[in-house]
């Protein structure tokens, strides 16, 4: 039987003025799934209601979420006063370098809403994901996104309590997973099936950007077989978004539109396989990208609405594995930056 | 800082080359009121939708996304992407699951600077006239043709300011050494 003080020697000991214990993170990892949440919510309330107001639920639902994420890193930029070579003087500051991220992404967020309204008034209601303001607006929550992950892998490296590198470890890929739903987001109207721009586009970036965070995730490696459970968390954060969009669809409170779930997890094994071989990057997003194609190919031939014909695999498979190349290498290189300079003995 | 006013520069070009090209007003050759026909061809198993625009070649070779929702069942709704069987024509079969009033919703060019249609039909015993759509410029009228480029600048610029911004962040990062395993 363990005692009291061997049970409190095993939790992870909290540090004093660490992100988590000043309540950054946390909020910061609730914001970013409900930005997420909200973001598709919006779509299907657009696609079957309409867009009569700016104040719809949805919209309150994600700016709340994007002020209070603002709030708190701005709170965090603020409080957290360590000197670390992570922390960046600044006027009596030491500015966190993924708070410092996550902070410009969600003023970007908040500060290109109204932009967003007065395109709708003076230029109509654009009816795609890829308009120019939603596109500013969708930069600013992937950058506050990214920042969350880089602001949970810097902690990670500053804690000397094993346990709590395990804690942030596992933290930076809850990070990642969302950041691949940020990712693949950007396809949201494929998904939803009211495609405003060409078919091409789905098959090339479906396979390229998830490429780049499975690759990351892979290489930075806080526990084994990291690519394949960020994947899994995106696809449990998919499923759950899912019931979401069918429980407030029951209650009047959404469209009746359902967003198709790219199939990952086989892309994601073959990356943490292939990098346990120490395969080059490249090589890997290539694969990733490859495999990504393959089952979402045969996923989309299941359902009755989303086609891959045959004219947009042939121009689409190419750039499509290109793009996924440069994504694998790319994924490499930032895990390489956060991963810090290797000292020689 | 040399470094700098180059990247500035260089911006500034991409933003005029976005401008110099909205210039050249939408990317579809004829702004004004394309119209199409839509046409169901009852069939033993389903029926076959053609829709045939006007001029014929306004498309290009491009796709043309078309939505058809029940307007008294909810969720009943069937959405496709279509390419041209021959310029300007547009084919698909679809199973009605019910007779009643639908809507449609059709698009094609680039986002905001395509053209949509819609309009509602009613399908009784099986069969469905004939619909003709009007197709609508995507923007509010009167709008410039260079104002979708320079939005897209403008991300692209913001884009690229995040890029260099992350960029010089992480470089940061990368040269604090790892800590002794």
């Amino acid at each position: 039987m363990r005692s009291l003080q061997d049970l409190s020697r095993s939790r992870p000991a909290p540090r004093a003025h660490d992100l988590w214990s000043l309540g950054v993170l946390p909020v910061l990892a609730a914001g970013a799934l409900s930005g997420l949440l909200g973001v598709y919510w919006d779509i299907a309330w657009h696609i079957d209601i309409g867009r009569d107001t700016f104040f719809t639920l949805p919209h309150n639902f994600l700016y709340a979420g994007m002020a209070a994420v603002l709030f708190t890193s701005l709170y965090g930029l603020w409080r957290d006063r360590r000197a670390t070579p992570f922390h960046l003087p600044f006027r009596g500051l030491r500015l966190h370098a993924g708070v410092l991220m996550v902070a410009v992404g969600a003023a970007l967020v908040l500060l290109f809403a109204p932009m967003d309204e007065l395109w709708h008034r003076l230029f109509g209601t654009d009816l795609t994901l890829w308009a120019p303001m939603h596109l500013i607006g969708l930069l600013g929550l992937t950058l506050g996104g990214f920042g969350a992950l880089v602001s949970a892998w810097i902690e990670r490296r500053l804690a000397e309590d094993p346990a709590r590198r395990q804690f942030y470890g596992g933290l930076t890929l809850y990070f990642a997973a969302v950041l691949m739903g940020w990712s693949t987001l950007y396809l949201a109207e494929y998904e939803f099936n009211v495609p405003q721009f060409p078919s091409f586009f789905h098959p090339v970036l479906l396979a390229a950007l998830p490429a780049f965070l499975m690759v990351l995730a892979g290489r930075l490696a806080p526990r084994p077989w990291s690519a394949t459970w960020v994947t899994l968390a995106f696809s449990a954060i998919r499923l759950a978004f899912a019931g979401f969009l069918i429980g407030t669809s029951s209650l009047g409170l959404a469209g009746d539109s359902r967003p198709m779930i790219p199939l990952l997890l086989l892309s994601a094994l073959a990356v943490d396989g292939l990098l346990r071989y120490g395969t080059a990057p490249w090589l890997v997003g290539l694969v990733a990208g490859g495999v990504t194609l393959l089952s979402n190919w045969l996923l989309v031939g299941l359902g009755d609405g989303i086609v891959w014909y045959g004219a947009v695999m042939a121009t689409a498979v190419a750039p499509a594995l290109v793009l996924s190349a440069l994504a694998g290498w790319a994924g490499a290189a930032v895990a390489g930056s956060l991963k810090g300079r290797e000292v020689r003995a | 800082m040399r470094r700098r006013w180059l990247t500035l520069a260089a911006l500034l070009g991409l933003l005029g080359v976005a401008l110099a090209h909205g210039d050249g007003q939408n990317p579809l050759p004829d702004r004004h009121a394309p119209v199409g026909t839509l046409t169901f061809t009852p069939g033993p198993g389903s029926t076959t939708i053609e829709m045939r625009l006007e001029p014929h070649d306004v498309a290009g070779r491009g796709e043309l996304y078309l939505s058809l929702t029940s307007l008294e069942q909810r969720g009943l709704h069937h959405r496709r992407v279509l390419r041209p069987v021959e310029p300007g024509l547009y084919r698909m079969e679809y199973a009605f699951p019910r007779d009643g009033a639908w809507v449609f919703y059709v698009h094609f060019g680039t986002g905001q600077a395509g053209f949509v249609g819609q309009g509602r039909f009613t399908r009784a015993g099986g069969a469905v006239q004939a619909v003709r759509v009007e197709f609508g410029d995507g923007f509010a009228r009167e709008v410039p043709g260079y104002v979708q480029p320079l939005g897209y600048a403008a991300f692209g610029l913001l884009a690229l300011v995040a890029g260099v911004g992350a960029t010089f962040l992480l470089r940061r990062v990368r040269e604090v050494p790892q800590a002794p395993a």
